[in-house]
């Protein structure tokens, strides 16, 4: 299977919005993707509403003109196939609707449903293939079911009837868009089987796509993960399950729902905020406002390409340092930097700097934890990286950390020796500034026992959760002052704001000390 | 639904999980009294905080108990919202419709209740079309608490969510539960989903409730070979094996198979099974079973 039969190469499909009487907006459905199907692979597209996983699956059949990148079919451009050649890929692409229930139609007998594209595409021995059909698809007898109407059939069997439709053209390729998640859970298993073997019969390539990693852990070769038009994380699905380098599907496969008899015990993780529209993607990572591992400064400020991480695996994210191109370099470094202020505050330098905090010369970093990181020991799986980060104990041990806490790990390939893991609050916890608080007094003091010269912060609850920055700047100013005049072997606390707005609420805070 | 029997404490949750067509819905508007014209035969009795609302005239269970003591979450009531009101106002409605409430006083109480369920206060003065998914089933979730009642039916609250949002809204309810002692009877068709709300745990199939226990023990040991079906038919993340499926289709209700209703697509039916329809046999503490393979135990 290493002949892509279908490649995209840098696609983006951009449409135009509406937005009152004269204004319109772009919406970035797909941004940017590439991505190879190979030949007889089942491929899952696995993301949420909103994510373009349809219309890369439209772009896939040929139903959508890409606004920018090309579609390779069997090495050639879809969309500048001849007419002859256009009709042939049209008949050896075929799609499965996400409905059964409006996407055939009443009127018609199964029989007159699965012969339609027969009759379209000028095939003979039409009846032979339409019951050969849908016996291929277990609709047994198929001369009964053949003359049965839809509405006699039960959502699974529809499905069934949908595939044969496509099935009966001898496709290379279909094209399942969420085929089973209209249909009752106890005949899921027995749609997804019937792909799973017809691929295996038929020699078919399939693009799965669906919102439910749980089913793609089962019936795919690999995962493609989508998040607001890019495709984010990508590789066997085994592995992809079992150590997964993204946040996002790290948190994707946190919040599935496992049926267990202790779960009243657990916390079901779940991704915090709503899913983005395409409409404003987030600056930097798309995914950083959502994501429990984000770090100011540089999240927010950095787009992390999808980079190669190890043999079969790719992930766009900047957490995982090395492989090809993903160093993380600031692409939009802030404009206008402000010149560092400092304050000595008992005999200790307080200082602020705008910028990168990665970049900083200092013993230890303060990364702003989270407590939606709570996902409790072993749920999270791992995101491993030789030289990164070993985030899975991270996770686990953040897990284990109150909100207000901090956890102190050696910072792998960063400049500075340590990281430490504040676990700040999420608006609407209650308590959130005595939280705020005892996470900033917490990581000082984790540093002080580690012999720590130097740290330094970011804004641990702005960015990501709406925390109010005023409010922010104000508690973490007086609790860094209020602990330097204490006894400290600490000499040097940095605040290292990204943007120039931050920088100034900060500074006017420290103004006041 | 033919001859269910349950019970519910308060501030405990109860899941009714099974296939659609299997009566999960029809017992939760039976609860509430919403069940169709063309209800031929309701029979039995429905006993709320030791009254028994089933002998109220309709007209006293509409003023007194319905959304007052039992309020209920309709399957897609997300969609439901009246798009030309605003969300608040649609929030407040049952305190001002019958509730007697001031205005002001009614919109204080509708925004504590919208804020209970983790919405910000501006979503009070916006149209459903500005809200998210998510956002329309927490305020469908608040339409159902504001008059503060003992117990919320949620029929598949979360079945047209992404799964991010699925785990709000079951965190939510979780917290709900815990923090105001809410009891809940949850129908779904997601036994994990339910696994992480629910202390009970009712498995129905046919109109029938075929196993009912403590969530724990109905997941651990589950005694019905339709639930043990069933969980084989979840896909699982943690597990290397295959879902399954149940082969065959529900049956038809209007004319049910003889004796137990499951026997068709059971694996391991004996003679006893087509015959005579089986009674709910215990099988640990609190946990029962109507299958004719636990009668000698």
């Amino acid at each position: 299977m290493m002949e892509p039969l279908l490649e995209f190469r840098d696609v983006k499909m951009y449409f135009r919005a509406r937005k009152g009487l004269l204004r319109t907006t772009l919406v970035k459905a797909v941004d940017g993707v590439s991505l190879a199907i190979y030949r007889g692979e089942m491929l899952a597209l696995v993301g949420e509403s909103g994510s373009g996983k349809t219309t890369l699956g439209r772009l896939a059949l040929g139903l959508l003109r890409p606004t920018s990148g090309t579609i390779l079919f069997d090495g050639k451009d879809i969309s500048r196939m001849g007419r002859g050649e256009h009709s042939s890929f049209r008949r050896r692409c075929q799609a499965i609707f996400q409905d059964p229930y409006s996407s055939l139609n009443p009127f018609m007998t199964v029989g007159e449903i699965v012969e339609e594209p027969l009759i379209i595409h000028g095939l003979g021995d039409r009846r032979r293939r339409v019951l050969q059909a849908l016996e291929d698809v277990g609709l047994k007898p198929p001369e009964e079911f053949s003359r049965k109407h839809v509405f006699n059939l039960s959502g699974g069997q529809r499905q069934r009837v949908a595939i044969a439709r496509a099935l009966a053209l001898q496709p290379d390729f279909i094209v399942a868009d969420e085929p089973v998640s209209m249909i009752d859970a106890s005949s899921r298993a027995e749609v997804l089987l019937l792909l799973h073997r017809l691929r295996r019969e038929h020699g078919i390539t399939l693009l799965y796509i669906t919102h439910d990693i749980a089913t793609a852990r089962h019936f795919s070769d690999r995962i493609a993960v989508m998040y607001l038009g890019r495709v984010v994380e990508l590789g066997p699905t085994e592995s992809v399950i079992e150590r997964p380098m993204h946040p996002y599907t790290l948190s994707l496969i946190a919040a599935v729902p496992e049926p267990r008899p202790d779960n009243l015990q657990r916390d079901l993780y779940a991704i915090p905020g709503e899913p983005p529209s395409a409409e404003s993607i987030p600056p930097g990572c798309r995914f950083h406002p959502r994501c429990p591992f984000y770090i100011n400064a540089l999240c927010n400020a950095v787009d992390p390409p999808l980079a190669r991480l190890d043999g079969h695996r790719q992930a766009a994210c900047l957490l995982h340092e090395g492989g090809e191109g993903t160093h993380p370099k600031t692409n939009n470094p802030p404009t206008t930097h402000h010149p560092p202020v400092r304050r000595l505050i008992g005999g200790r330098v307080l200082e602020l700097v705008q910028g990168d905090i990665t970049e900083l010369e200092v013993d230890a970093i303060v990364n702003a934890a989270n407590s939606s990181l709570k996902m409790g020991g072993g749920v999270a799986g791992a995101i491993l990286r030789k030289g990164g980060w070993k985030i899975q104990e991270e996770c686990d041990r953040i897990g284990h950390c109150p909100v207000g806490g901090a956890v102190i790990t050696s910072a792998g390939r960063l400049k500075a020796k340590y990281v430490i893991h504040a676990v700040g609050p999420r608006l609407g916890e209650g308590d959130e500034d005595e939280k705020l608080r005892s996470a900033t007094i917490s990581s000082l003091r984790l540093a002080d026992e580690h012999g720590v010269r130097s740290i330094a912060f970011p804004a641990i609850s702005t960015g990501a959760f709406g925390f109010p920055k005023d409010r922010c700047a104000r508690i973490m100013t007086s609790a860094v002052a209020e602990y330097l005049r204490g006894s400290t072997g600490l000499e040097r606390v940095v605040f290292c704001l990204y943007d120039r707005e931050t920088f100034e609420v900060f500074a006017r805070e420290v103004g006041r000390l | 639904m033919d001859g269910v029997t349950l019970s519910l404490d308060r501030g405990e949750a109860l899941a009714i999980v099974g296939e659609s067509g299997c009566g999960k819905t029809s017992l939760g508007l039976g609860l509430m009294r919403l069940l169709p014209r063309n209800t031929a035969l309701f029979s039995g009795r429905i006993v709320l905080d030791g009254v028994e609302v089933s002998k109220l005239p309709s007209e006293e269970f509409r003023r007194t108990v319905r959304w007052r003591k039992i309020s209920m979450v309709f399957q897609g009531s997300m969609h439901s919202l009246n798009p030309v009101l605003r969300v608040g106002y649609q929030v407040a409605e049952p305190l001002l419709a019958g509730g007697g409430v001031e205005p002001s006083e009614a919109r204080r109480r509708a925004m504590g209740v919208m804020r209970m369920v983790g919405l910000p206060q501006e979503v009070y003065d916006r149209y459903p079309h500005e809200l998210s998914g998510g956002m329309k089933q927490r305020v469908a979730i608040a339409m159902a608490l504001v008059l503060d009642p003992l117990l919320v039916i949620l029929d598949e609250p979360t079945s047209a969510l992404d799964v991010s949002i699925q785990a709000q809204i079951v965190r939510l309810l979780r917290r709900l539960k815990v923090e105001r002692g809410l009891s809940m009877i949850f129908i779904t068709h997601d036994i994990g989903l339910a696994s992480y709300l629910c202390d009970k745990m009712g498995v129905m199939y046919a109109g029938e409730i075929v196993e009912l226990g403590p969530t724990r023990d109905v997941l651990a040991s589950p005694a019905h070979p339709y639930t043990q079906k069933l969980l084989g038919s979840a896909p699982r993340l943690g597990s290397p094996l295959p879902p399954e499926f149940i082969p065959g289709s529900p049956p038809d209700l209007v004319h049910p198979p003889p004796g137990c209703r499951f026997h068709p697509r059971c694996p391991y039916t004996f003679e006893a099974c087509s015959r005579t329809s089986p009674a709910a046999l215990p099988i640990g503490p609190g946990h029962r079973a109507r299958c004719h393979l636990h009668a000698g135990a």
